[in-house]
């Protein structure tokens, strides 16, 4: 027990969106109050608040609303400072937080990070960082942009000014000094990946500054292997997540387009995937061309609840992750090996990380699709896929994941 | 009139002996009195035996009257001019000459002279011919030029130039020109004036074309409806090649014919209300008034000194000579006018923060184009301690960015804990305006004029380098090394240049600019000519004995070798610490000698200016 008082800010509440980092992080606020901590959970939401104010709350008071919003995404400026000055100034004023846990700064603004300091300057600040927000003014993905999405491997003033010709190169110099400015102000920074520490680290973050925790899963019972029919192979492959160019199921539906003739008659894909409305027309009419091609060899379900994640697990025995950019540690790995089901993912950054080739899972060439239709074409025919299973390890609980934190708050 | 003084003779009445017959013929055609001033005797001598002969009058009554004192007035010119008429009536057959003569006497002043009392005496070697006046009339436009039809152009252009120089712009006024309309004139020549900018008090910028291949056009001035005249026009403007209005105009005039026209006019005397007129005087007399439209140049002068560069060729041989004469004033007086209209300005300063009390320096930063520099270095500025003895002053010198700005301020101020203080003057007032200003409103003793995309490589600078400047030795201003975002050096002390391409001006320069260190291996002190004004620690009194930035290099250019040159000549040295590193972003847009559009032609124009001030110093210092 600790008498700390937790203050745990998050760009978005599960209940608006469910991103990973905001289920992350309200997933530790809800462990935390569970084990009768003092805590808050502020997140940020772009829904019109009652009459104006910046605050509102939702399930109970100690769960706040946040209606603000961020004028710049270059230089992470609020929209509205006086949110920061005034109303974030008078929560931290009131609540006197001893631990401030930022899971975000995107959608409000880095000067909430100045604030809590000029407020509160004995407050420990903490931040997870879930992307490439700081390093990369490209939604912080690290993939160059234009059409072929070449994949980055370090920033650099002058390099960034080329991904962005309408910015100079002292336009990136200058951010990076602002963003470091406010990073000083941080005591500890928790990635859930090694490789988005090594990321950090290069761009000038001090290794000692960061610390690496997995996001916790719930206690889940995990499902059976899905019951196989006389003669049946493992064949049910499948995909959670949003459907945007970045996670490659474009990818994943040429690959399925190549298997031999054979293997397509022994495998069938679900996607359970958001938003694809929401995407470009040119990249929506791409997939949508390919899910015609591809007729019953594919399912499009859209989006899924959480609650629900157990009874779609039950029907797979793949899940493909086929992201083609790095990913820091994506919530379906957890998920996958939180039910027990091995995963067929590209081989590069979070992905190579957390899931071992041949192990308890399978890497692919990243955006191959030659190379994944190999893959998806050895999972049915060649691979042992009990002992892949047999090699997944229970992932970090939840309460374990608040234990690894609330050793970073003293 | 450099010419047409070698073709006057002065007259040396000396006694002449014994008459020959070597000047047979000589006649009188006008007598007249012009302006009440001057005498014109025109007519011609035929003396073949004679290439030059004299002429006087003399009196015949030598009474030592008003006729006598007449006589007594030598001839202030001669001027001598074709007449195929008189070759015509004698059957002369010989080389080219000029017997016609037109002879300009000073009339004393209330002086009655009658005409059958002197003579007019020509004479050469021992001839002499006398010949009888006519009665002196008030000479008139028509009988000036009336007589002289075989006259060259060249003749009459002399004729002209010598009743100009004699009269002044009376000469506009002789009555009887004949008056030609517009479109007669347009038969023979034409012109377009694109610009007629007015600065009251001031002058005139003319700009257009005049397309007189035929040099048809004897004269060309502006007047002002208060009877104000410019000068010559016609010999004294820009002119430059304009292949568009040879084209519209086939067959007009010569392949290298200049038909653009440009020209700074000094009118002292032009009042705002007046209206102008130009004034077009033909080779054949005729005169031809129109008014002028012109547009008065207040406050706002960018879009006028566009239009005095846009044809500004700084490729051309004479473009010293025009920007001593054309350009330099034009913009000289654009600014003048300008200051003078805006008078003292209205300053408003705010403090944002709590003030600094008695604090240990003065940071003077304008800002200017863009504002979110100060965010970029408050939130550097946040983690020095340095600052919380720092008087940190913005000059707000962009109106444009006011109502932006001031919330800006409050909420950056609000999130950053630096105390700064804003200075808004309500207008541009320049880069050394507004470091002057900042100055006036700065409490410490000690300066540092900072640019705006300055950004510090690490904390405590400001009192390292006050720190390091102690030791050195009649300090004038001290500045740190500065490099750009790739690290590569962006100033280390500046240099002065001749340039080959721009007529020999002085350019500032940045030696070792964009080198990575290790190829310039900066010494920990160095003395230099001058350095950057983008970081310079220096002190206040010292700043204010020098009267600080000159203002009047236009648009931030050379202001800042200008203030070390100063001091420089009153005995102090300049430093560069090459082992403080602070970062420049020095904006693309500021580098001028790339292109040739105006701003670039305006650093010209300040290149020239530093250059006529400092030319014989910087001799000296880069010897």
């Amino acid at each position: 027990m600790t008498d700390h008082k937790i203050l745990i800010v998050s760009h978005g509440h599960p209940d608006h969106s469910k991103g990973g980092a905001e289920v992350a992080a309200y997933n530790l606020f809800k462990e935390y109050e569970r084990q009768g901590l003092d805590t808050v959970f502020l997140a940020r939401t772009d829904q019109p608040s009652h009459g104006g104010s910046a605050f509102s709350t939702i399930n109970s008071e100690r769960e706040i609303l946040f209606h603000t919003h961020m004028s710049d995404f270059f230089l992470f400026q609020s929209g509205n400072k006086k949110h920061v000055w005034q109303d974030f100034r008078g929560l931290l004023e009131r609540y006197q937080p001893t631990v401030v846990h930022f899971h975000h700064y995107i959608h409000m603004g880095l000067e909430l990070i100045r604030e809590v300091k000029n407020t509160l300057p004995n407050a420990r600040i903490v931040l997870t960082l879930h992307e490439y927000l700081a390093i990369c003014a490209n939604n912080g993905q690290m993939v160059k942009p234009g059409k072929q999405m070449k994949l980055c491997y370090k920033s650099a003033p002058t390099d960034c000014a080329r991904c962005f010709p309408e910015r100079s190169a002292a336009d990136f110099f200058l951010r990076e000094k602002y963003i470091k400015s406010i990073f000083d102000l941080v005591d500890v920074f928790v990635s859930p990946s090694h490789f988005l520490i090594d990321r950090y680290k290069a761009w000038g973050i001090p290794e000692t500054k960061m610390v690496m925790i997995e996001n916790g899963q719930p206690k889940v019972e995990a499902p059976l292997p899905r019951p196989l029919a006389e003669g049946e192979e493992r064949g049910r492959f499948a995909f959670f997540g949003q459907i945007n160019p970045f996670k490659g199921v474009d990818v994943l539906l040429e690959a399925f387009k190549l298997l031999p003739e054979e293997i397509k008659k022994k495998v069938h894909l679900d996607i359970h995937g958001a938003n694809l409305e929401g995407q470009t027309e040119d990249f929506q009419g791409k997939i949508r061309g390919l899910l015609d091609e591809l007729g019953d060899l594919v399912t499009l379900h859209g989006p899924y609840e959480s609650n629900e994640i157990g009874r779609l697990m039950e029907q797979t025995d793949w899940v493909v992750i086929p992201s083609v950019w790095w990913e820091n540690s994506p919530m379906v790995i957890q998920e996958a090996f939180n039910h027990k089901r091995p995963l067929i993912a590209s081989d590069i950054g979070g992905m190579e990380e957390k899931i071992a080739h041949l192990e308890n899972g399978v890497h692919f060439r990243s955006r191959s699709a030659n190379a994944l239709a190999y893959q998806v074409k050895n999972a049915v025919l060649e691979e042992d896929w009990s002992a892949l299973v047999k090699s997944i390890n229970r992932p970090l609980s939840i309460s374990e994941c608040a234990g690894a934190h609330l050793k970073l708050y003293s | 009139m450099g010419k047409l003084t070698q073709l006057l003779f002065a007259d040396k009445s000396e006694s002449i002996t014994e008459p020959r017959d070597g000047i047979p013929h000589v006649w009188v055609d006008v007598c007249g009195i012009l302006g009440q001033r001057y005498l014109l005797i025109q007519g011609w001598a035929f003396h073949p035996a004679y290439e030059s002969v004299n002429f006087r009058l003399v009196s015949m009554v030598g009474d030592a009257g008003d006729n006598e004192k007449a006589a007594a007035n030598s001839v202030l010119y001669t001027l001598r001019t074709t007449r195929l008429d008189v070759n015509k009536q004698f059957g002369f057959q010989g080389a080219v000459r000029r017997w016609g003569y037109s002879l300009l006497l000073e009339c004393p002043e209330g002086v009655e002279i009658d005409h059958t009392q002197l003579r007019l005496s020509v004479e050469a070697g021992r001839d002499r011919k006398l010949a009888e006046l006519k009665p002196f009339e008030p000479l008139a436009g028509g009988a000036l030029f009336g007589h002289c039809a075989t006259w060259n152009a060249e003749e009459k252009q002399k004729l002209f130039n010598l009743l100009r120089t004699v009269m002044g712009s009376k000469v506009y006024e002789i009555e009887g020109f004949p008056h030609m309309q517009e479109g007669q004139l347009r038969a023979h020549v034409n012109w377009h004036w694109d610009n007629v900018l007015a600065v009251p008090g001031r002058g005139v910028f003319l700009a257009g074309w005049l397309l007189d291949g035929q040099k048809e056009l004897a004269s060309m001035v502006l007047r002002s409806s208060d009877g104000c005249y410019s000068s010559e026009l016609l010999d004294r403007s820009v002119r430059y090649a304009r292949q568009d209005v040879l084209d519209a105009f086939p067959g007009t005039a010569p392949a290298d014919y200049k038909a653009g026209l440009y020209a700074w006019i000094p009118m002292p005397h032009l009042m705002e209300r007046s209206a102008l007129e130009i004034v077009m005087l033909t080779k054949q007399g005729a005169v031809t008034i129109l008014p002028l439209q012109q547009r008065i140049v207040r406050e706002d002068i960018t879009l006028a000194s566009q239009q005095i560069l846009v044809n500004f060729n700084v490729r051309a041989r004479d473009y010293q000579k025009v920007m001593r004469e054309h350009v330099g004033p034009a913009l000289a007086a654009l600014w003048e006018n300008r200051q003078s209209l805006l008078g003292e300005p209205e300053v408003e300063v705010v403090q944002f923060g709590a003030p600094i009390e008695a604090p240990k320096r003065s940071v003077i930063v304008p800002l200017y184009g863009r504002y979110d520099f100060l965010l970029h270095q408050v939130a550097q500025f946040t983690s020095d301690k340095d600052f919380a003895e720092t008087e940190l002053i913005y000059v707000l010198d962009d109106p444009r960015l006011y109502e932006a700005f001031m919330p800006f301020c409050h909420d950056t101020a609000a999130l950053f804990p630096v105390s700064f203080k804003v200075v808004y003057a309500g207008r541009n007032l320049g880069y050394a305006g507004a470091n002057n200003l900042g100055a006036r409103y700065a409490t410490s003793d000690q300066l540092v004029l900072l640019n705006s995309d300055i950004i510090p490589s690490e904390g405590g600078w400001l009192s390292r380098i006050e720190h390091k400047a102690t030791d050195l030795e009649s300090v004038g201003v001290v500045a740190p090394k500065l490099v750009y975002d790739d690290g590569t050096i962006q100033h280390l002390g500046m240099s002065f240049s001749r340039s080959a391409e721009y007529g020999q001006l002085w350019l500032n320069e940045h030696p070792g600019k964009g080198k990575p260190e290790w190829l310039v291996s900066p010494e920990t002190v160095e003395e230099a000519p001058a350095v950057t004004g983008a970081c310079m620690f220096i002190s206040k009194a010292l700043y204010e004995s020098v009267g600080g930035l000159d203002e009047t290099y236009v648009l931030g250019d050379f202001e800042d070798s200008d203030l070390c040159l100063k001091l420089r000549k009153a005995g102090y040295r300049h430093y560069v610490l090459g082992d403080e590193k602070l970062y420049h972003l020095e904006r693309q847009s500021q580098n001028l000698f790339e292109n040739h559009d105006w701003k670039f032609k305006i650093t010209l124009y300040n290149a020239w200016q530093h250059t006529e001030r400092w030319g014989a110093l910087i001799e000296e210092l880069v010897a």
